[in-house]
C-alpha cells in the first residue's frame, strides 16, 4: 500500500470506529392499519396507461410515519446524494418520503408506461411533464412541510415528502423501531407525521451521548 | 362430478389472484369520495340548449355532486357506483346511478382479462375515463357525445320531408312531434354516443400484449342507453373497442356498435313483416391519443349510421341517416398547476333525398364548436377553469359565444 492510501485507511478506521459527538434518540412508533391508496381506479385503462401490477389497495403501516427532531441548531447541509421516489406499478415508492429541506429528489419512472409527477403544495409548485420508463426527473425541495405528490395520468397514485429542517429524522421500519443517531445533547420537540392523522409532539432531553427513547400511537 | 365443478369455480371466484394477493389489505375495502362542481355562465339564462343533457341537466349547471362509493373486496372482486345529484334536473336521483361490478379472472405478465356487469361505462371511443370535471381540461362534453339530434327512438318520421321540418329540434321543449307513427312522449333526440348515462350491460376488457380490448353485450344502443334497465326492444348491442399501444405515451383505438334503438311501442306502426330490431344503429369510431412531456393531445372520429323505416332515396329505396362527429383537443401544462385547453368539436349530417328531384339536404343542421380556456389547481384537490364556448350551427346565421367559469372540488 502506497502512503497516501495507508493514510486514508487509516482515516477512514477511525471515522468508522470513533462515532461523532452526541446522543440517540429512538424508539418506537405504532399506528392503525390504513389503506394508503384513497381511489381505487374505476376505469380499467390497459397495461400501457394503467399496468397489470398488483390491484388497488395496500395497507399503511409505520413506515408512513416520519420522525423528526425540530429546533436543532444548525446549519446543516443537504445531502449530496439525492433521495428517489420511484414510479412503479402504479404506485409513488416509498409512500412517505422524508427528505432535508434543500434536497433535489429524484423520480425515476420504472413503468412501462408513462407517469407524471406535480405538486400544487402553495410555495412548492412544481410539474415534472409526462415521461417514460428509463426516464428520471428532479426537483429540489427547499421548504419544510408536506409536498403531496401526485401523477396527472393515474389519479390512484399519491406520496407524500416531508420536508424536514436538519438531517435528525428517520422513518421506523416495518416493526415501528427507528432510531436517530449523532444528535448535540439538549431538550427537543421531536414531532412524529402521518399524511392520515397529521402531527404528535413530544418533549424530549437526549444527553450529550447516551440514548433517549420516546413513542408515538398514531 | 358437477357439485365439484361448481365448488371449484366458487373456490377459484373468491381466491385472489395470484401474485396480486400478497400486496392487497387482508380484507375488503371501501372507498367514499366525491366532486363538487360549481359553475357560472356569464350568459342570461344560464350555457346555451347546445349543452344540455337528458335530464335538463348541464355540465354548466351552478352545482353538481357526483359521490362514489367503491368497495374493493379482494383483488379479484370489487363494485364500482356513483351517483349525480344536480337540482336543475327534471329527473329522480335514480336515472344519475351507475353501479356496476367488476371481476378479474386472471392477470399475467402478458396478458389480462377481467369481466363488468351492472350499468356499465360507455364501451366505445375514449373520452368515457375523462367525462368527470377534474379530468376534463374543459366543462363541456364533445359534441359526438352528448348532441341531440333530431331522430327519435319513440316516433317516426313520417318520411323524409317530415324528418327535415324537424331539423334542429334535438331538444325535447323544441319539438313538435313527427307525423309518423309513435309515442306522443316527446323525448329528446338520439345523440350518436350518450355517455352521460350509461347502459345495462356486460363487458369482458383487458389486454395481450400491447392491444388492449373490451367487448360488450348492453340492452340498448348507444344512442339510447338503458340506464334504468328494462329493455326498449327484443335486441342487443354488440359493440367493441380495440387500441394498440405503439409505445407509452401513444394510444390508437378503433370501436364498432351495431344494435336495434327503435322502441317497442313502434311496432305496430310499422309494414307488416318488418320488427323494431330491424333498423339498427351502426357506429365506427377511430381515437388517438399522444402526451409528451407537458402535451397531451387527444382526438376522435365516429361514423354513425341509423337504418329508418320510412326515409327513403328518389327511387323509394329504404336510405340511412349518416351522422359524422368528431373532435380534436389539446392540454398544456403552462406552469406547474396552471394549464391551457382547447378542443374543436363538429358533428356533420349525411344528405337525404329533399324536397325537389335530385335536391339532397343533410337530415339535421351541422354543429360546430371550438371550446378553450385556462385552467388552474388553487390546491391538488380544487381546479379553476375558465372557459368561453364558441357554436355555430347551420340552422342560425352567426356563431354565438359565452363564457364560464367553474371550480371542481375533489373530496
Amino acid at each position: 500500500m502506497s502512503r497516501p492510501g495507508f493514510a486514508v485507511g487509516v482515516l477512514a478506521a477511525l471515522a468508522v470506529a470513533a462515532p461523532l459527538a452526541g446522543g440517540t434518540l429512538s424508539g418506537s412508533v405504532l399506528t392503525k392499519p390504513t389503506a394508503r391508496q384513497k381511489v381505487p381506479p374505476r376505469y380499467y385503462q390497459g397495461p400501457y396507461r394503467s399496468g397489470r401490477g398488483p390491484s388497488m389497495v395496500e395497507e399503511g403501516g409505520p413506515q408512513d410515519v416520519v420522525v423528526f427532531v425540530d429546533g436543532v441548531k444548525g446549519p446543516y447541509l443537504p445531502p449530496a446524494r439525492h433521495p428517489q421516489l420511484v414510479q412503479k406499478d402504479e404506485r409513488f415508492v416509498p409512500h412517505v418520503l422524508a427528505v432535508q429541506a434543500g434536497s433535489t429528489v429524484d423520480f425515476p419512472n420504472e413503468d412501462d408506461f408513462y407517469h407524471n409527477v406535480f405538486s400544487v403544495v402553495a410555495g412548492d409548485r412544481f410539474d415534472l411533464g409526462r415521461y417514460a420508463k428509463g426516464k428520471s426527473a428532479h426537483q429540489t425541495l427547499t421548504k419544510p412541510g408536506v409536498v403531496v405528490v401526485r401523477c396527472e395520468i393515474h389519479s390512484g397514485m399519491k406520496a407524500y415528502i416531508l420536508v424536514v429542517p436538519n438531517p435528525f429524522f428517520a422513518v421506523p421500519g416495518p416493526d415501528g423501531a427507528f432510531s436517530i443517531p449523532d444528535l448535540p445533547g439538549g431538550t427537543y420537540a421531536v414531532k412524529a407525521w402521518h399524511p392520515d392523522f397529521g402531527y404528535q409532539e413530544r418533549t424530549v432531553t437526549v444527553p450529550a451521548s447516551g440514548t433517549a427513547t420516546v413513542g408515538f400511537a398514531f | 362430478m358437477r357439485l365439484r365443478l361448481i365448488g371449484g369455480l366458487v373456490v377459484a371466484i373468491l381466491t385472489p389472484a395470484g401474485p396480486a394477493a400478497a400486496q392487497t389489505a387482508p380484507g375488503p375495502q371501501a372507498f367514499f369520495n366525491g366532486t363538487v362542481d360549481l359553475a357560472y355562465p356569464f350568459e342570461d339564462g344560464g350555457a346555451p340548449k347546445i349543452n344540455r343533457l337528458i335530464r335538463g341537466d348541464s355540465p354548466f349547471d351552478n352545482v353538481r355532486l357526483r359521490l362514489f362509493a367503491d368497495v374493493v373486496l379482494n383483488s379479484r372482486w370489487s363494485a364500482f357506483s356513483q351517483i349525480l345529484i344536480d337540482p336543475s334536473s327534471r329527473l329522480g336521483l335514480e336515472s344519475f346511478l351507475r353501479s356496476y361490478v367488476r371481476f378479474n379472472a386472471f392477470k399475467k405478465e402478458k396478458a389480462d382479462l377481467s369481466f363488468q356487469a351492472g350499468v356499465v361505462p360507455t364501451p366505445f371511443g375514449a373520452y368515457s375515463p375523462r367525462a368527470y370535471s377534474e379530468r376534463n381540461p374543459l366543462v363541456s362534453d364533445p359534441l359526438m357525445y352528448h348532441y341531440f339530434t333530431s331522430l327519435r327512438s319513440n316516433q317516426l318520421p313520417a318520411s323524409n320531408a317530415d324528418l327535415l321540418r324537424h331539423r334542429g329540434q334535438g331538444q325535447s321543449d323544441d319539438f313538435t312531434s313527427f307525423a309518423g307513427p309513435g309515442s306522443p312522449v316527446r323525448f329528446n333526440g338520439m345523440p350518436m354516443i350518450y355517455d352521460p348515462c350509461w347502459d345495462v350491460g356486460v363487458q369482458a376488457l383487458g389486454s395481450a400484449g400491447r392491444l388492449e380490448y373490451v367487448l360488450a353485450v348492453a340492452q340498448g344502443t348507444l344512442s339510447n342507453p338503458r340506464f334504468k334497465g328494462g329493455d326498449n326492444n327484443a335486441g342487443k348491442q354488440l359493440s367493441g373497442r380495440l387500441a394498440f399501444v405503439p409505445r407509452p405515451g401513444v394510444v390508437l383505438g378503433a370501436s364498432y356498435a351495431r344494435g336495434p334503438y327503435l322502441d317497442a311501442v313502434l311496432q305496430s306502426g310499422l309494414r307488416p313483416g318488418t320488427d323494431v330490431d330491424d333498423f339498427r344503429q351502426e357506429i365506427w369510431g377511430f381515437d388517438a391519443e399522444y402526451g409528451v412531456r407537458h402535451l397531451v393531445l387527444y382526438a376522435e372520429l365516429a361514423r354513425n349510421r341509423w337504418q329508418s323505416p320510412n326515409i327513403t332515396d328518389g327511387r323509394g329505396r329504404r336510405q340511412d341517416l349518416t351522422v359524422l362527429g368528431g373532435y380534436v383537443e389539446a392540454k398544456y401544462t403552462l406552469r406547474p398547476g396552471l394549464f391551457a385547453a382547447l378542443r374543436y368539436d363538429r358533428i356533420d349530417f349525411g344528405d337525404i333525398d329533399g324536397a325537389g328531384p335530385g335536391a339532397r339536404t343533410p337530415w339535421d343542421y351541422d354543429v360546430r364548436t371550438w371550446e378553450y380556456g385556462v385552467g388552474y389547481y388553487l390546491t391538488d384537490r380544487v381546479i379553476a377553469k375558465l372557459v368561453r364556448q364558441d357554436y355555430r350551427t347551420a340552422g342560425e346565421e352567426g356563431s354565438e359565444h359565452f363564457w364560464a367559469m367553474q371550480v371542481s372540488v375533489s373530496f
